[in-house]
Parts: C-alpha cells; sequence; structure tokens
C-alpha cells in the first residue's frame, strides 16, 4: 500500500503529527485507520468519524511510545480531510 | 562561596542552555517507518540462533534463597540456564550515565538478580533453548526458592542519619 500511495495521506500526517515513537504498532495503526476511513457503509453516511469512533475503532492496537493523543489527532485530520468534498 | 563540580566536564553542544528543548526535533527515519520497513529484534534471523526465556520474580522484593535449574537443564531444547551469580562472573555490572548531564550515574545494575530481587519481574535467571516455545516450556521448570523481604515503596532511605 506504501508504494500504491493509497495510504499517502495517513502516512503523511502521522509522521507530521509525530504520531509513531519506534514505529512497531504503525503498519497495523495505519491500516485499522484505512480500514475504519474506506469503509463503504460510513462513505455512503457521509461525515468523518468522531474522535471517540477513531479510538474506539483503534482499541485492538496497543502502541508502547507514544500514547494514543497524537495518533488520533492524524486520524481525525484525514478523516476530515477526505471528507471534504 | 563558589561551588565547584566533582568531575570536571567539557561542555557538549547539548550542554547549550533550550538548544533543543521546545523545539521540533528532526526525525529522519520516520518516513521508514511509516512504510512497515522498520527492523525489530523479532525481525531478526541468524544462523545457529537460540531464544531466551527470563524467570522473573513474582516478589517485589525477595532474597533468592535457592535456584533449582536441574529439570529446565534437562527439557527439550534446552541450551543452557544461567543464573545471576553465574552470569556476574563473566559480566560486569551496567552503570547507567547521560553525556548531557555530567557527574549524574546509577547504582551498578546487573544483568540478571544476584541474591536478591528489587522488584516484581526482575530477572532472576535466563533460560536459553533453541526455540521460543521451547525455553518458554523449560522456564516453567525452573524452581526459585526465596525468602519475601519488607518491599522499599518510598525514596526515602529507610534509616536517616540522627541530626545532631
Amino acid at each position: 500500500v506504501s508504494d500504491r500511495g493509497e495510504i499517502a495521506d495517513l502516512q503523511d500526517a502521522f509522521i507530521r503529527r509525530n504520531a509513531l515513537q519506534c514505529g512497531f504498532c504503525t503498519p497495523g495503526m495505519l491500516l485499522a485507520a484505512q480500514d475504519l476511513l474506506a469503509d463503504a457503509d460510513r462513505r455512503a453516511r457521509g461525515g468523518a468519524p468522531s474522535r471517540a469512533e477513531i479510538r474506539k475503532f483503534l482499541s485492538g492496537n496497543y502502541c508502547r511510545c507514544t500514547g494514543y493523543q497524537a495518533i488520533v489527532d492524524a486520524v481525525e485530520a484525514v478523516a476530515k480531510a477526505r471528507a471534504r468534498p | 562561596m563558589k561551588i565547584t563540580d566533582d568531575v570536571p566536564s567539557e561542555l557538549s553542544a547539548l550542554d547549550r542552555p533550550n538548544s533543543y528543548i521546545g523545539r521540533a526535533v528532526p526525525r529522519p527515519n520516520l518516513a521508514r517507518l511509516a512504510q512497515g520497513r522498520g527492523q525489530y529484534v523479532s525481525d531478526v534471523v541468524l544462523p545457529r540462533m537460540a531464544h531466551v526465556a527470563f524467570v522473573r520474580s513474582p516478589h517485589a522484593h525477595a532474597r533468592i534463597k535457592a535456584i533449582d535449574a536441574g529439570a529446565a537443564k534437562a527439557a527439550a531444547g534446552v541450551i543452557a540456564v544461567v543464573t545471576g551469580a553465574e552470569l556476574a562472573k563473566v559480566i560486569t555490572p551496567w552503570v547507567g550515565v547521560l553525556t548531557h548531564l555530567k557527574g549524574i550515574k546509577s547504582a551498578p545494575q546487573h544483568a540478571i538478580a544476584v541474591e536478591r530481587a528489587c522488584w516484581q519481574g526482575e530477572a532472576v535467571a535466563a533460560v536459553v533453548a533453541r526455540s521460543r516455545a521451547q525455553a518458554e516450556d523449560a522456564r516453567a521448570l525452573v524452581a526459585v526458592d526465596y525468602e519475601e523481604l519488607t518491599p522499599v515503596t518510598t525514596p526515602r532511605p529507610r534509616s536517616r542519619p540522627t541530626r545532631r
């Protein structure tokens, strides 16, 4: 997915927001976030997921370095950017 | 009164006041890590590689009276079971220092607890085996006899010098 550029906006947001330290959990975080944001039913309903929804969706992924604030920030920024027409 | 350092020090670039506090520090490795291209210890595969599982203290503070590693040493795939006392003969304790806070150093820390475990989860013995599963299975066979001691739960020394 990196080479296809499919999640380039998520990767950029993670880097910009410093949402990764060691990077061990990052691939899982990115793919889970993409799963949330690319969900067809959600897109049909329109609108970006809330911070609470993002947190709940990522709750199965552990990060032992940065904490979750920056990760949720990054996903939220991309969700809003993608929801714009 | 003039205060002099006990350790004469040469200042490095990091000692300049506020040289990096409060500033964004470049992270050249982020792009690679954000593409899942990091290399971690669990990714490393080497010829003749062995795996280690640690026996850890269940007590916050305890004297290690005896370690019976006989059954673990005889278990399948086990290469060695090493205690803190055995390891201390070949590895000197580590002392942590900080290049940007000169003069600070930690108490000597052994790789594996020697005689006394000082925190819950401190390594008490290492079980080395051909596979991680074999190391973990053999770890369950190591019998450690502990004498529980009073945990130290405050940074204050337990006995203070008498004031005069």
